[in-house]
């Protein structure tokens, strides 16, 4: 008898979480974020930020010194391989010289913000923890709406586009990574002027859609963001195969990022706010628009 | 007595989401997968815990993942909530036996990833869009799999249940 209760009792909690969970997912999904699930998760960052600053600030030490010593053997070969690559980036820039003044004055002529200049008006951060979970693509920054982060705004680093600002509090950001496959962002290749869509594929390369193409991508072309939700000119990669257009399908390939997600620490965030918030894709926004100047820190 | 080993497996719970953010997801993610550790936290308390208790640490801990990450409300609380309740139901089975122990962490590991994954993808999230699902699911499984060998022995010593009780508190 007794038994049958603690049974019944432990059934009805279970399908009271249960559906308690499903409402929770559905009223996120609703509200996409924002409502009460959003101020829920404001809250819960705030009273969480102190004690994950701490904890990092032990644990980063101690796993830095071991990477330092795990990758002792392979820093030399990296060494090696950036050394080639600098003197191929430094044969380029030469080659490139003529082509950028003249890049200049169209961009000029487009009303277009050079990334230089954006790079001016952001705000360098560090980052202090992860997403929760293989699946959550996503990394939280020490700086938040405090220092003049807001939802939409670009983050890179040295290598390039980072990701996006995708949820605030006052003094930390979640920044959606380029890798999240529910995150795309219009690109151009800066040779060919192809302009398209790269998404995110969970890990490595991403994958890169164009219906406009009319001939073929080669490997190794720079891929760099292309208006609306980013200021145009940021670098997300480089083509990572060559690829023709195939009938039906348009054009695709995958992207190789230039941005290490495996190793993010300093990244540095664009006080640029997108001009639109649509989330359609390159290749039906053809319109390109000047970026909204950002707030200085 | 009765709510003190709920406490304590309440604070393992939190202690392993922050530890999953801020040390596994960030530097212990060999070949870019990390161990389902906030999981194998549950699973590891549930064996000394009640089911309602077991449960209610699966349901704290996942939402307080889902907070945290950036991740749909309430996925993680349902997987860990049916973790919770799975490893006291199948522990009278289990218990005493080392292997089958083990056993169950790997196939709960799996189990919870890939209803995570399911989930996740029936309300609107690119899951089975990551190129490396499976991988991410197997590899965190193994893991969590030799992880358990340590996680496993704390838990119990932490939370021993009184056996002069006769219920599981």
């Amino acid at each position: 008898m007794l038994a049958n209760q603690r049974f019944a009792r432990s059934t009805a909690l279970f399908i009271s979480l249960i559906t308690l969970s499903f409402v929770l997912m559905t009223f996120d999904v609703r509200s996409e974020g924002e409502g009460v699930t959003g101020t829920l998760r404001e809250g819960v960052r705030t009273l969480f930020d102190p004690v994950q600053t701490a904890v990092t600030a032990v644990v980063r030490p101690v796993a830095d010194a071991v990477d330092a010593m795990v990758n002792l053997t392979g820093l030399r070969a990296e060494n090696d391989r950036l050394r080639e690559q600098l003197e191929d980036a430094n044969r380029v820039l030469a080659e490139t010289e003529s082509i950028r003044s003249e890049n200049e004055v169209l961009r000029q002529l487009l009303d277009l913000e050079l990334p230089g200049e954006l790079l001016a008006q952001s705000v360098v951060a560090r980052v202090q923890a992860s997403g929760s979970s293989n699946f959550d693509f996503s990394v939280v920054l020490n700086k938040g709406a405090d220092h003049g982060l807001a939802i939409g705004q670009p983050v890179v680093n040295l290598q390039g586009l980072v990701g996006r600002i995708d949820a605030v509090t006052s003094s930390s950001a979640t920044v959606k990574l380029l890798t999240d496959p529910d995150h795309s962002v219009a690109v151009r290749l800066a040779k060919s002027g192809l302009i398209g869509t790269a998404e995110g594929r969970g890990a490595g390369n991403l994958k890169f859609i164009s219906s406009r193409a009319d001939g073929p991508v080669s490997e190794g072309e720079v891929v760099v963001t292309f208006a609306n939700r980013y200021p145009a000119g940021l670098v997300v990669g480089k083509v990572a195969e060559s690829a023709d257009v195939s009938v039906g399908t348009g054009l695709q390939t995958t992207i190789d990022p230039a941005v290490d997600f495996e190793r993010l620490d300093f990244v540095r965030v664009i006080l640029f706010l997108p001009g639109t918030d649509d989330d359609a894709p390159a290749d039906e926004q053809p319109a390109l628009e000047p970026p909204a100047g950002g707030e200085t820190p | 007595m009765r709510f003190r080993h709920l406490n304590i497996g309440l604070a393992l719970g939190i202690g392993a989401v922050i530890l999953q953010t801020t040390l596994f997801n960030r530097y212990l993610d060999p070949f870019g997968v990390a161990p389902n550790f906030v999981l194998l936290v549950v699973v590891a308390a549930s064996y000394q815990l009640s089911e309602e208790a077991a449960m209610l640490l699966g349901f704290s801990a996942g939402l307080l993942t889902d907070l945290l990450g950036n991740t749909l409300l309430g996925v993680w609380a349902l997987v860990l909530t049916v973790a919770g309740y799975t490893t006291v139901r199948i522990r009278p089975r289990v218990e005493g036996n080392a292997a089958l122990t083990l056993a169950s962490v790997f196939a709960l590991t799996i189990g919870g990833e890939l209803l995570y994954a399911v989930l996740g993808t029936l309300f609107g999230q690119q899951v089975f869009s990551d190129v490396n699902a499976f991988k991410k699911v197997l590899l965190a499984a193994v893991y969590n799999l030799l992880l358990a060998a340590l996680v496993l022995p704390v838990a119990a010593r932490l939370m021993r249940r009184d056996p002069a009780a006769g219920v599981w508190t």
